[in-house]
C-alpha cells in the first residue's frame, strides 16, 4: 500500500505526453485508475503519511483531551501514571525551579497550617483537660488500666465514628487476594485467608439463600466491627471497619472497584494467579482507609455503685487540689508575715520581697547594729537555705537604734543610765567628772540626738569634794584660855584637818581644779594654825582675820576651798 | 508471588482436612469432625522455579454431583481430589468427581490421592484400581495424613502441573 502512491505518477507523466497508445496494457490501466481514483489516492497517500496524520491528530488531541475530560473520570486515571512520573521526573531534575514556583502558593497555606495546628494543640490541651477531671475521663483511665491499652487509644475508640482499618482486593471468582492494605497495627488474620474466607461466606449465601441475580453479601457485622463488600464483574473490594460508617464510604468502596474495573480490566480478564500486577492500586485502596470521630455525647450522670468509686475519685482529686491550694495559700501568707517581721524589726527595712519562688528572694537596708536578721528567719521557722537574702548597711534613726548606737559610741560607765526619747538623750546616775566632760563634748555627734539632759547626773569627784570639804569644816582648833601657841591638842587636830584636805586634792585635781584651806579667826591665832598647816604638806594654807565659825574669840575654824585653775594662774 | 487457588475434594471422611492440616501446620488429630461449607488456608510451595502461594480450599466432603455444583469451585486453578484406602468406593467417587467437575467448571490440572496408608490393617484398595486411579489423569499419591507420606509431594505436583498448564496461556 505505501509503495502504490509512487507508480501513477510515473506513469501520468506518460498520459501528459501524448502517447497512450504506445504504453503496454498494465500502464493503460493505471493511468486509466489515475484519472477515475486520482482525488481518493491523493486522499489515502495523505492517511498513510506520518507527518500528515502526526499533523491531524496534533489538532484534534486538544479538542479530544476537552471533550471526553468533563464526561469521566477514565481519561484522568489512564493519564495519571505518566503525568505523575513526568512530574517526578522532572522534579528530581530541577527541584529548585518547582520549589521557586511553589513558594508563594505554599508560604500562604504553610502559615495557615502552623497557626490551624497551635488551634488544635490547645484544643486539644483544653479538651483533655476538661476529660482528666471529667467523669468520662476516669473511666477511660480506669479502663486502660484494667485493659493494658493506652489512654489515648480508648479516648480515639470511644470518639470514634468509625475506621477503616483494612481493604482486600480480591478477585471475584478464585477469591485470591490481588491487594491488601491497612493501617498500622491492624488486628486480623492473614489477609489471604479472610480474602478467601470472605469469598466462601458470600459464595455460601448465595447458594444457601438463592438470592435473585445481582444479590449478594455485601455486609457482615460482628460486634464493633463490620465488613462492607462491593462486587464488580472481575474483583470484590472489601473493607473492614470498625465502628459505624458514614452511608457515603460505600460511594467511595463502588468508586474505586469501578476505577479499578476500568483501569485494570485487561489485567483483571487474564489473572492466571500473578498478583503483581494490581501493586499499582495501593494508592487507590489506602484512600479508602478512612476514619471519621465525634465528640462522644454525654450521659447523664448515674450513680450506681461501680460509679461511686469515680465519684470518690473525683473527690480525692478535689480534695488534693483544694489541699494544695490552701498549703499554697499558708505558705504565702507565712512568707508574708515573715518580711513584716524583718520590716517591724528595729533597724531593718526591707526593699522588695518575691514570695513566690524558692528560695525567697529578699532584699534591704540594715543597720549594722541591727539583730541579725538571719535570727528572725528561723525564729520565724525558715530555714538559711529557704532564704536568699542581700542587706545593705544604713543608719537606723529609730529610737531604738539611736540609743543602742549611744550607748555603744559614749560608752556609759557603770551607774550611768541613758535613754532617748523625742529627739532627747536623757542620761542619769553617777559618772566620773572625766566622762562627764566627754559626753557633753560627743553625744551631739551621734547621729539623731538633738539634745542632751544631763540634770540628773551625778559628778562622783565633786561630790568626794564636797564631802571632805564639810569633814574639813567640822574641825575646831580651840586655844586654851588666852594660850596662842600650838600644844599637843592643837596639833592633833591640825594633822586631822591636814589629811582631809590632802585627800581632797585628788578629786579637785579630777575636777580640773585646785583646793586651799581657809583658817577664820582672831589673826594671830590664825596664823599660827595656817603654819602649822602648811609645815604639814597639805594643799595650801591661808589667813582670813574674822570671827571663827565657833563665835568663841579662842577659836579657830577651818574651810577648804576650790580654786578655779584659770583664776589661780 | 503468583497465587493459585485450590480445592480438596472427595467423599466425606475420606481426610481432605487432616491432610491440609497436615500440608500446612504439621499436625494431625484422630478426631473427626464434618467440615462445613469451606475452609480456606495457605501455604507458599516451590514449583517449577519459582514460588507459589497455594490458597487451598478445603471443602465439605459430599457427593460428586453436589461437588461438581460448588459455587466454591470457581476460580480455583487445580484440584486434589482425595480418595480412602480404607473404603475402595470412594476411589470410584473420586473418578466421578473428577468428571464431573471438569464438566461444570473445565479441565484444570488435578491430582488424585489416595489417603489413610498408615491403617495397613484396613487397607483394602488394590495397586490396580490406584494404577486405574492414576490412568484417569496421570497422577494419583498414596498419602498418610498422619505419617505425612506423600502428602508434601501430592501438592507440590499440583503446584508443578498448574505452573506448567499456566505457560502456554501467558505465551498465547
Amino acid at each position: 500500500m505505501s509503495e502504490r502512491p509512487l507508480e501513477p505518477e510515473r506513469h501520468g507523466g506518460g498520459i501528459r505526453n501524448g502517447q497512450p497508445a504506445a504504453s503496454p496494457p498494465a500502464e493503460d490501466f493505471e493511468a486509466l485508475r489515475e484519472l477515475l481514483l486520482g482525488p481518493e489516492q491523493e486522499a489515502l497517500r495523505k492517511l498513510a503519511d506520518p507527518a500528515t496524520r502526526l499533523q491531524e491528530i496534533s489538532d484534534a488531541l486538544p479538542e479530544a483531551l476537552a471533550k471526553r475530560g468533563p464526561h469521566d473520570r477514565l481519561l484522568a486515571r489512564a493519564l495519571r501514571p505518566t503525568v505523575e512520573e513526568t512530574v517526578s521526573q522532572s522534579i528530581r531534575r530541577q527541584p529548585q525551579y518547582f520549589a521557586d514556583l511553589l513558594a508563594p502558593v505554599i508560604a500562604p497555606t504553610i502559615r495557615r497550617a502552623i497557626a490551624q495546628a497551635f488551634e488544635s494543640t490547645l484544643q486539644a490541651i483544653r479538651e483533655m483537660t476538661s476529660r482528666t477531671f471529667s467523669m468520662q475521663g476516669l473511666k477511660w483511665r480506669l479502663e486502660a488500666w484494667r485493659s493494658g491499652i493506652s489512654v489515648g487509644e480508648i479516648a480515639l475508640r470511644q470518639t470514634l465514628k468509625y475506621r477503616a482499618e483494612q481493604v482486600f482486593l480480591i478477585h471475584r471468582e478464585s477469591g485470591v487476594l490481588l491487594q491488601y492494605v491497612s493501617i498500622p497495627g491492624a488486628p486480623g488474620a492473614d489477609s489471604d485467608m479472610v480474602s478467601g474466607m470472605l469469598t466462601a461466606i458470600g459464595q455460601f449465601v448465595t447458594d444457601s439463600f438463592k438470592t435473585d441475580a445481582g444479590e449478594s453479601l455485601d455486609a457482615i457485622k460482628v460486634g464493633e466491627f463490620r465488613v462492607w463488600m462491593e462486587r464488580g464483574p472481575k474483583a470484590i473490594l472489601a473493607a473492614t471497619i470498625r465502628g459505624t460508617p458514614a452511608a457515603d464510604y460505600r460511594t467511595v468502596l463502588q468508586d474505586t472497584l469501578d476505577g479499578i474495573h476500568a483501569l485494570h480490566h485487561a489485567a483483571l480478564n487474564r489473572f492466571q494467579g500473578d498478583t503483581s500486577a494490581f501493586d499499582v492500586c495501593r494508592p487507590e485502596l489506602e484512600a479508602c482507609l478512612r476514619s471519621e470521630s465525634s465528640v462522644p455525647s454525654r450521659k447523664k450522670l448515674n450513680l450506681r455503685p461501680l460509679r461511686w468509686g469515680f465519684a470518690l475519685i473525683a473527690l480525692g482529686y478535689l480534695g488534693w487540689i483544694a489541699y494544695a491550694v490552701w498549703s499554697q495559700h499558708l505558705e504565702r501568707g507565712r512568707r508574708a508575715d515573715l518580711v513584716k517581721a524583718l520590716d517591724t524589726e528595729p533597724g531593718i527595712m526591707t526593699t522588695s520581697a518575691q514570695l513566690d519562688v524558692t528560695p525567697i528572694k529578699i532584699r534591704g537596708l540594715r543597720d549594722p547594729l541591727a539583730r541579725d536578721p538571719g535570727l528572725i528567719t528561723r525564729a520565724a521557722g525558715f530555714p538559711e537555705s529557704a532564704i536568699d537574702a542581700r542587706w545593705e548597711s544604713f543608719y537606723s534613726l529609730d529610737p531604738a537604734l539611736i540609743e543602742r548606737r549611744a550607748k555603744q559610741e559614749l560608752a556609759a560607765p557603770e551607774g550611768v543610765k541613758l535613754q532617748f526619747d523625742s529627739g532627747t538623750l536623757r542620761v542619769e546616775g553617777t559618772a566620773p567628772h572625766a566622762w562627764i566632760e566627754l559626753f557633753r563634748r560627743n553625744a551631739r555627734a551621734v547621729p539623731g540626738i538633738a539634745k542632751v539632759d544631763d540634770a540628773k547626773l551625778i559628778d562622783t569627784d565633786l561630790l568626794r569634794w564636797h564631802e571632805l570639804a564639810s569633814r574639813v569644816e567640822a574641825i575646831l582648833i580651840r586655844f586654851d584660855g588666852n594660850g596662842e601657841a600650838i600644844g599637843p591638842a592643837q596639833r592633833e587636830e591640825v594633822e586631822k584637818a591636814a589629811a582631809i584636805a590632802r585627800e581632797a586634792v585628788d578629786p579637785a585635781t579630777k575636777l580640773g581644779r585646785q583646793t586651799q584651806i581657809e583658817a577664820t579667826g582672831e589673826m594671830f591665832r590664825a596664823s599660827v594654825v595656817a603654819t602649822a598647816l602648811n609645815a604639814l604638806d597639805a594643799p595650801p594654807a591661808i589667813v582670813r582675820a574674822g570671827p571663827p565659825k565657833s563665835g568663841a574669840t579662842n577659836t579657830v575654824s577651818l574651810r577648804l576651798q576650790l580654786l578655779d585653775s584659770a583664776r589661780e594662774r | 508471588m503468583t497465587k493459585k487457588k485450590i480445592c480438596l475434594l472427595g467423599a466425606p471422611g475420606v481426610g481432605k482436612t487432616s491432610l491440609v492440616a497436615r500440608f500446612v501446620k504439621s499436625i494431625f488429630s484422630e478426631k473427626y469432625q464434618a467440615s462445613v461449607g469451606a475452609k480456606v488456608d495457605k501455604k507458599t510451595v516451590h514449583a517449577n522455579g519459582g514460588q507459589v502461594e497455594l490458597v487451598i480450599w478445603d471443602m465439605a466432603g459430599d457427593s460428586a454431583d453436589r461437588i461438581s455444583h460448588s459455587p466454591y469451585l470457581r476460580g480455583s486453578s487445580g484440584h486434589l481430589v482425595v480418595a480412602d484406602g480404607t473404603q475402595p468406593e470412594t476411589l470410584e467417587e473420586a473418578i466421578r468427581v473428577a468428571h464431573e467437575v471438569a464438566v461444570n467448571h473445565g479441565d484444570v490440572p488435578l491430582v488424585f490421592l489416595v489417603n489413610k496408608s498408615d491403617l495397613t490393617n484396613l487397607w483394602r484398595v488394590t495397586p490396580a484400581a490406584i494404577a486405574r486411579l492414576a490412568g484417569e489423569k496421570g497422577h494419583a499419591f498414596v498419602t498418610s495424613a498422619k505419617s505425612g507420606e506423600c502428602v508434601e509431594q501430592a501438592f507440590v505436583k499440583l503446584a508443578e502441573m498448574m505452573a506448567a498448564a499456566e505457560t502456554p496461556a501467558a505465551n498465547a
